[in-house]
């Protein structure tokens, strides 16, 4: 014994497996990303049409996949569905058929329910003033969206996206309940498989972990390229100091300072 | 809005030499009158400055000019297009019209030299090249060839401005619209800025 909770020989005889299973959630995670952002756009712009009709309908929508806990939408698509004779009939089928097609479908919904607001908040956090000017320079509505609001929008929103695709990723876990073997449920097999309570979940925990802050490390660098324009490579150079004051000199420096200003 | 489209289609008789024409413009915000009957003619190569206390409505009608605001009745010509409720007229005044904001609204993600090319370059489908040309050409103008590849945050009051006349006159405008350029900049920069347009032969 090691003195550890963990099982360290365990730990690397489970690691292929465990792999396997992040490869599902990074797969999980991608196509739910790519439908769940591609819904929010046109959910978006109804949600922020003047017409009445259109705009009504993208609140529900939201209202309603931000409101149901992502658990319960699967075990409705994955066990409800089955249920109707019609879809199970239907074309439909191919997709609420499979496991993989009920998880995508309920992930996606909720992603997109989150990020049509999050792009709502974006869009309508660009000033007026800039949007105005676009106008009055002659550009089309459409070139403004492409070329001014949404290059601001993300810029705006890039921190709340950030946070958005964390928690979910996190949140993908919930597929296992719907046979899917991502990392969770890879982890969950082990341990029934051993009776060993940590050694799998930990090397789960630490792979989630890992997976999170390299999307996060993305996203730090994704902002500070977006974000070049606020950098200084312009402004002259700061005047290098001789020898450097370490903190207390600096304070009484800076100190000394305030003193004459005063 | 009504009364723009029931009036009759019979164009209005404006001098060649007219370069904006309003007739009894009137905008209403609720029951408040902004502009209640505006007569107005200015003249090709003329250059007026509308005074008036805050609220009296100078920037309301600045802004009927190139159609940011919709004006609710009477007629407004500008180098014989006349502003309708049609969007279409709205986008062929605007490539006559340039404009100067009071806070400039210059766009924070692109430096000064890609703020002057953006709309030459969408709108008139210039290449990168001559959209470069182009806005090189007006930011010198302007005394800015050394700043160009700065980011509006880092151009002073005087500077931003500067860049915003260079990227209206990029458009190539016969008419320019300043609505309070110098309000945003300290005494300084606003006696320079009024005495370098002076020297201007072109504005209106």
């Amino acid at each position: 014994m090691t003195g550890l909770p963990i099982d360290l020989t365990l730990a690397r005889d489970s690691l292929p497996a465990l792999l396997v299973g992040l490869r599902t959630t990074v797969f999980v995670v991608a196509l739910s990303l790519l439908f769940g952002l591609a819904l929010a756009f046109p959910i978006c712009f109804a949600r922020m049409s003047k017409l009445r009709f259109p705009a009504l309908m993208a609140e529900t929508f939201v209202v309603f996949f931000r409101g149901a806990p992502v658990l319960i939408l699967l075990y409705l698509v994955y066990y409800g569905f089955g249920q109707i004779d019609a879809l199970r009939n239907g074309p439909l089928w191919i997709l609420f058929g499979s496991a993989w097609g009920c998880a995508i479908v309920a992930l996606s919904l909720n992603h997109a329910a989150y990020m049509t607001e999050i792009l709502r908040g974006s869009l309508l956090a660009v000033p007026r003033g800039i949007v105005e000017a676009s106008e009055a320079l002659g550009v089309s509505q459409r070139n403004i969206f492409l070329h001014v609001k949404m290059p601001l929008a993300i810029r705006y929103g890039l921190k709340a996206y950030q946070n958005e695709v964390v928690s979910f990723i996190k949140g993908t876990a919930v597929v296992s309940v719907v046979t899917i073997t991502d990392l969770a449920a890879v982890a969950n097999g082990i341990f029934e498989e051993t009776y060993d309570p940590f050694t799998p979940i930990l090397c789960a925990a630490a792979l989630y972990w890992a997976f999170v802050n390299l999307v996060r490390i993305g996203f730090d660098l994704w902002g500070r390229w977006l974000d070049r324009h606020k950098m200084d490579r312009e402004r002259a150079p700061v005047p290098v100091l001789q020898n450097v004051p370490t903190r207390g000199r600096l304070l009484r420096q800076i100190g000394r300072v305030r003193g004459r200003v005063l | 809005m009504s009364a723009l489209t029931s009036m009759p289609p019979a164009p209005l008789a404006v001098p060649a030499d007219v370069a904006i024409a309003l007739t009894g413009v009137e905008k209403r915000y609720g029951t408040h009158r902004a502009l209640a009957g505006i007569d107005l003619a200015v003249g090709r190569g003329e250059r007026i400055v509308i005074c008036g206390p805050s609220g009296s409505g100078k920037s309301t009608l600045i802004r009927c000019i190139n159609g940011l605001e919709r004006h609710d009745g009477g007629r407004i010509v500008v180098n014989g297009i006349e502003l309708t409720s049609e969007d279409g007229t709205v986008q062929d005044v605007r490539q006559e019209v340039g404009m100067v904001f009071q806070h400039f609204n210059l766009f924070p993600h692109l430096n000064a030299l890609e703020n002057c090319m953006l709309a030459p370059r969408l709108n008139r489908g210039l290449s990168r090249a001559q959209a470069e040309t182009l806005a090189m050409k007006h930011l010198e103008r302007v005394h800015l060839a050394d700043h160009v590849r700065k980011y509006p945050g880092r151009l002073s009051g005087g500077q931003q401005q500067r860049v915003a006349i260079a990227r209206a006159l990029c458009m190539e405008p016969r008419i320019l619209l300043f609505d309070e350029p110098t309000s945003a900049l300290d005494p300084e920069w606003s006696t320079r800025c009024s005495a370098s347009w002076r020297n201007w032969r072109r504005a209106v």
